[in-house]
């Protein structure tokens, strides 16, 4: 990985407020969000340079939040996510994409049992998981749709904002 | 060609996925039940005081017992209520406090909203430190 550049890290500091607005705007809907979208079109684009991004999302949330339990899976959940994008990257289908956003919101409730497993063994994560499903199926047809939706501009957009800076640095 | 009959599979098996989803959470989810019952909490604080409340209700969860009675307050997040304050007592996150829900001490892994509740049941809230 090579190391963030003055105006890069710039654009990076802009994506992860992005990331923490849409997160903010969108928390009065049950699970509907645009975290996934965005972290999927980050990662097409920044590569593994996508981890800085993330984690600072994860700080900054700890910090409006509070550092919780949720905060944990936070840690977690997203960079999943990112390695999952990652292993696909050379995909250019939308549907693809849509699919494997609605994967992501079907099985957000499983990963995030994982620490409950730990703490209390698998009834407990059978139980966080099971009372949890309720809202993860509209997460998952919300990611869905919003992928089918804002997938092809939000990636044009970010690839844009990507080459102009690496022409401006030449 | 191959790749279209790939998307289809995939598109076909989140349906499926789904759907079990649903089902699993109509066979396993909690479910409360109607009518008047009588609740205890015992509410034991971070200095190790105890409380004990008692309440009458006609609510099926014990999420909304505990914000009718004003007894708590918190959070509204993506799996109901996140109880931030017991009894006047809020939890501080820089001492990674948190309250902990535990029914006759067994601790009970759903939100206080989907927690359901019986007639004479005891739960306890406990402040706790530490992740």
């Amino acid at each position: 990985m090579t190391p963030l550049k003055t105006k890069e890290t710039a654009l990076m500091g802009i994506l992860s407020a992005l990331l923490i607005i849409g997160q903010v705007a969108l928390g009065f809907l049950p699970n509907i969000e645009v975290v996934t979208l965005l972290i999927i079109c980050y990662t097409l684009v920044f590569g593994r340079k996508v981890f800085f991004l993330i984690y600072i999302f994860v700080l900054v949330e700890g910090l409006i939040y509070g550092f919780g339990l949720w905060w944990i899976n936070y840690l977690y959940v997203w960079s999943i996510q990112a390695v999952i994008t990652l292993l696909f990257r050379k995909q250019k289908s939308v549907l693809f994409w849509s699919i494997l956003s609605g994967f992501y919101g079907i099985t957000f409730g499983a990963m995030c049992a994982l620490p409950y497993f730990v703490i209390g063994g698998p009834q407990a994560a059978f139980a966080y998981w099971i009372s949890g499903l309720a809202y993860d199926i509209p997460h998952c047809i919300g990611n869905v749709v919003l992928c089918l939706v804002l997938f092809k501009p939000a990636l044009s957009i970010l690839k844009k904002a990507y080459a102009g800076l690496q022409v401006e640095e030449i | 060609m191959k790749e279209k009959r790939g998307i289809i599979i995939a598109a076909v098996l989140l349906v499926i996925v789904c759907a079990g989803a649903a089902i699993l959470y109509g066979k396993f989810r909690p479910v409360g039940e109607a009518g008047s019952k009588t609740i205890t909490v015992q509410v034991v604080h971070a200095d190790q005081s105890e409380k004990t409340f008692e309440f009458r209700t006609d609510a099926a969860y014990l999420g909304e017992v505990l914000e009718t009675e004003k007894l708590v307050d918190g959070e509204k997040g993506q799996y109901g209520l996140f109880i931030t304050v017991v009894d006047g007592e809020k939890a501080d996150d820089s001492r990674q406090q948190w309250w902990c829900i535990t029914k006759g001490g067994e601790i009970v892994n759903t939100s206080a909203d989907q927690t359901p509740v019986a007639d004479g049941d005891i739960f306890e809230l406990t402040m706790k430190e530490g992740y």
